[in-house]
């Protein structure tokens, strides 16, 4: 479907993307997930067409597409500024690309009413962007991207501007909508929970290269390195050198007591915060420092003693390295 | 203490503000009073042959070289904004002209106009064209094209300069989206680019047409209004009333038309650009 071999994109010295490839199936939500800098944003302009790769070849529907100009590759993109066009009202905004195409005003007319009512914007087609909150202008541009059925969606940290509670809102919106309309996704995100529960691949990126590629139940219980072990779940898996490989223990599978047991390390309280549903407590043992998800109602004094534990089965193996040990 | 009080910091501006007064103010009201002095002064205007030709001569020089200067300018600003290098280059070498001071300018240009002795006839000699009937500033159907030119080439800089800091303004994101929308070049100009640089336009156009409108030095030195009144402006219509004829009332009256007519042609821009 969309199918991405050996891309290479470099700036000057400096290599943005490199020899990155990746497919995705039809109909289906991949996250490229990565922090800052780590090329994501690069990956996903060479896809729109936005930058021409030095090495490499992007396929879609069976076609090379590396060469074409963006307006030939039938690609849709959300941008995380949201581009919209400042000086058009919202009806053009959204109607721009078939506009474009010189589609029939009435089939244009049709066509934007259905897509504003799908995303709620029916009442503000006759404003301009400027007079939009950052949640409907962030509709406005997944408006104008959906209007015309494209190849694919490209979508670059679209919900970044937004404010958490809406953030989450528009997760799920988002999810729907593509399930609903079954096209190819490319979504660019630094926020491993959005990835998480959006994505059916997530494509963990750091300085240009693809650290893995798999479903976020994967990433999630099998990373390949210490990075993706790191960077994919909240808080952070905790890794703990032991003599030459590093131990790697999520949160959740760190068990806690107040009282000394047989099988576990003696430790301090270093702080607690009580999250609601949850407490996630922080134990220092020596120079080391565990984070432990406890449930709710978990009271621990500052500076206390406690032990901790590990849940067998549990601990991830990692070399000096950091690639995963595989058992 | 009862009276009341001098805001503490007039001493200070006081001598800003005589020299305000003695320098700006004062020859204002002098020059109302000058011109309303008679009456006639304004109804001679009306059935002046001469302010009528002036009038005509400025408005076709004002349309003629901000509508050559603009495209020429806005050409300019996006053959330079599309270069991949060397825009610093182009862009300080395009301003040369511009920093010329006129008066330098336009006396260069008497030389490269000269029909006998200047370069350009010279360098169309050469080229193989005659050149006997090209008289350029001393022809009665040429000198004002001539002018028009002088001008175009010592301005089109500030409209190239002011477009393309426009251009610069504009964020990549609507630009790059209008083409993964699947605009092509002249669309994204039209239906971007476009709009969102007519601020500057509007900006550009209302400065050059202001300067336009009381054009003086650059006429002064390279024809004098000639010959005969092909070149005469009201401005400088205006100075030969004043200083020439001595007709100082007169000259104020017809200063104030001036003062009104570009006002209002100012206005008349900034709504017509609004509007669109």
């Amino acid at each position: 479907m969309l199918e991405l071999t050996g891309i290479t994109k470099r700036f000057g010295a400096r290599e943005a993307v490199c020899a990155v490839s990746l497919s995705a199936c039809a109909g289906e939500f991949v996250v490229l997930l990565g922090p800052s800098g780590c090329g994501k944003t690069t990956l996903m302009r060479i896809i729109a067409g936005l930058e021409t790769p030095d090495e490499g070849t992007i396929r879609l529907c069976e076609q090379d597409i590396t060469r074409r100009d963006p307006r030939e590759r039938d690609i849709a993109m959300v941008f995380q500024s949201y581009a919209l066009y400042p000086h058009m009202t919202i009806d053009q905004n959204i109607g721009y690309p078939l506009r474009v195409r010189k589609r029939p005003a009435a089939e244009i007319e049709a066509a934007v009413k259905n897509v504003a009512a799908r995303l709620g914007l029916s009442g503000l087609l006759a404003n301009l962007p400027r007079q939009l909150s950052g949640g409907e202008r962030q509709r406005v541009a997944l408006a104008r991207a959906i209007i015309r059925r494209p190849k694919a969606f490209l979508m670059d940290e679209p919900l970044s501007n937004l404010d958490a509670r809406l953030r989450v809102e528009m997760r799920a919106e988002l999810k729907h909508l593509q399930h609903e309309l079954k096209i190819v996704t490319i979504y660019v995100t630094h926020d491993q929970a959005e990835a998480m529960t959006l994505a059916h691949r997530i494509a963990v990126m750091r300085d240009g290269k693809i650290q893995q590629y798999d479903t976020p139940a994967n990433v999630y219980h099998r990373p390949v390195n210490t990075f993706v072990a790191q960077f994919v779940g909240s808080p952070s898996m905790n890794l703990i050198p032991h003599g030459s490989v590093i131990l790697g223990v999520r949160p959740e599978d760190v068990q806690l007591s107040a009282s000394a047991q047989t099988d576990a390390s003696p430790g301090r309280i270093y702080v607690t915060e009580e999250m609601g549903n949850e407490t996630i407590v922080v134990v220092r043992d020596g120079s080391s420092q565990i984070t432990a998800r406890c449930p709710a109602g978990a009271r621990f004094e500052f500076d206390s003693p406690v032990w901790y534990r590990f849940k067998p089965g549990k601990v991830h193996r990692f070399d000096s390295s950091g690639t995963r040990i595989q058992e | 203490m009862n009276r009341r009080r001098i805001p503490e910091g007039f001493p200070w501006v006081l001598p800003s503000l005589l020299v305000l007064l003695a320098l700006s103010i004062y020859p204002l009201i002098y020059s109302v009073k000058l011109a309303a002095a008679d009456r006639g002064n304004f109804t001679r205007l009306f059935t002046d042959r001469l302010f009528l030709t002036a009038s005509i001569q400025t408005i076709v020089l004002t349309i003629a070289a901000l509508a050559i200067e603009f495209f020429l300018g806005l050409a300019l600003a996006l053959l330079v904004d599309s270069l991949a290098r060397g825009r610093m280059f182009f862009r300080t070498a395009l301003l040369i002209p511009m920093l010329l001071p006129p008066v330098v300018a336009a006396v260069a240009w008497r030389l490269i106009y000269n029909p006998q002795f200047g370069v350009l006839n010279g360098t169309l000699r050469w080229l193989g064209f005659h050149t006997a009937h090209l008289t350029w500033t001393s022809g009665e159907s040429s000198a004002l094209a001539s002018v028009i030119l002088v001008d175009v080439w010592e301005w089109t800089p500030f409209l190239f300069l002011l477009l393309s800091a426009g251009l610069q303004a504009i964020p990549p994101e609507p630009l790059e989206a209008a083409r993964v929308d699947g605009a092509g070049a002249w669309r994204i100009f039209r239906d971007v680019t476009l709009p969102l640089l007519k601020p500057t336009i509007v900006l550009a156009l209302l400065l050059r047409a202001m300067d336009l409108v009381r054009i003086f030095d650059q006429i002064f030195i390279l024809t004098q209004g000639g010959p005969g009144t092909a070149t005469e402006t009201v401005s400088l219509y205006i100075y030969r009333t004043a200083f020439r004829f001595s007709n100082f009332g007169y000259a104020a009256a017809m200063s104030f038309v001036l003062l009104a007519a570009t006002m209002l042609f100012s206005r008349g821009l900034l709504r017509a650009m609004r509007a669109r």
